[in-house]
């Protein structure tokens, strides 16, 4: 009895902070936020990562030279014997892989990223928006 | 007392606030960013987004409690319990993760710390629940009594007692 009580105590303890966290805290989820596709990240999550995680730019290449996220390397699957080796060279083992292709209708980014786990490149993540979700909160880009 | 016993009174006992640290910190690090935790769960695909933002927003504070917890004598058994349920949840997602092939960053801390593989989280949790075995046997053996209860005397040293002057 006693065991269960403390467990109760504990639960209700923690739930106080966790209904204020999901009324005001500037990082809650939305409830009705369409779902993820699995191995698709959100742009807020993305940027939360930091610095650590490698961009990759999997546009037709032209479009990736009119503009780019920071820091992202260019790799599709038209060029990518000739692109692979210049990614290899920014990613370390074990580095978040992060791809983006145009928008949310394009399947460029889950395609180079399932190229990338068959090379035993892991873990990799697909921006979701893509490049529009990207300019939609970096419109000086 | 004992030198063994000692040593493994020290080692219960730095178990113990090692849980306490690891869960408290890992609370720390997923409630400053509840969404991307969500999203985190959602890569296990065993929960729909509602049950994940559910969780994102709870999980956090429960491991925060119960880490602290552990460090209160009155309410530590709760929180062992806590603890323990906890750890052979997300040993299972990982296994289930493991099993489907879903190569994931385990989110096990949250976004704020490097990745980290199912294999690696896989370890560290078996490690943890190591620990958590060992406190549970520790305080299971100081509840059991630790030598035989007297047997009761028989009639005939009553016999011999009662004829002493």
């Amino acid at each position: 009895m006693k065991l269960v009580r403390q467990i109760g105590l504990l639960c209700l303890l923690s739930a106080v902070p966790a209904l204020l966290s999901a009324a005001f805290h500037p990082r809650r989820p939305s409830w009705n936020q369409e779902a993820l596709a699995p191995g698709e990240v959100t742009l807020a999550t993305a940027e939360a990562w930091g610095a650590g995680t490698l961009w990759v730019d999997a546009r037709p290449a032209a479009a990736y030279e009119a503009g780019h996220a920071p820091g992202a390397v260019h790799l599709d699957l038209v060029n990518w014997e000739a692109d692979l080796p210049k990614f290899l060279d920014q990613w370390q083992p074990g580095q978040r892989v992060l791809v983006y292709c145009s928008a949310a209708s394009c399947h460029l980014a889950e395609e180079v990223a399932g190229r990338l786990r068959q090379n035993r490149i892991e873990p990799v993540f697909v921006l979701k928006g893509g490049w529009e979700s990207w300019q939609k909160h970096h419109p000086s880009s | 007392m004992h030198f063994g016993n000692r040593i493994v009174r020290w080692t219960v006992c730095l178990s113990q606030v090692a849980l306490a640290v690891v869960f408290t910190f890992a609370g720390v690090l997923k409630a400053a960013d509840p969404n991307a935790f969500a999203e985190e769960i959602m890569r296990y695909q065993l929960v729909p987004w509602p049950v994940a933002v559910a969780m994102a927003l709870w999980l956090p504070f429960l491991e925060m409690a119960a880490g602290a917890g552990i460090l209160i004598p009155a309410l530590r058994t709760g929180a062992l319990a806590i603890v323990t349920a906890l750890l052979l949840t997300f040993t299972a997602a990982l296994l289930s993760a493991w099993q489907r092939g879903l190569n994931i960053d385990c989110g096990c801390f949250g976004p704020a710390l490097g990745p980290q593989t199912v294999i690696q989280a896989l370890a560290r949790d078996g490690l943890l629940l190591a620990m958590l075995a060992g406190v549970w046997a520790h305080r299971a053996r100081r509840l059991r009594p630790l030598t035989p209860a007297p047997a009761e005397p028989s009639s005939t040293s009553l016999g011999r007692i009662s004829k002493q002057p």
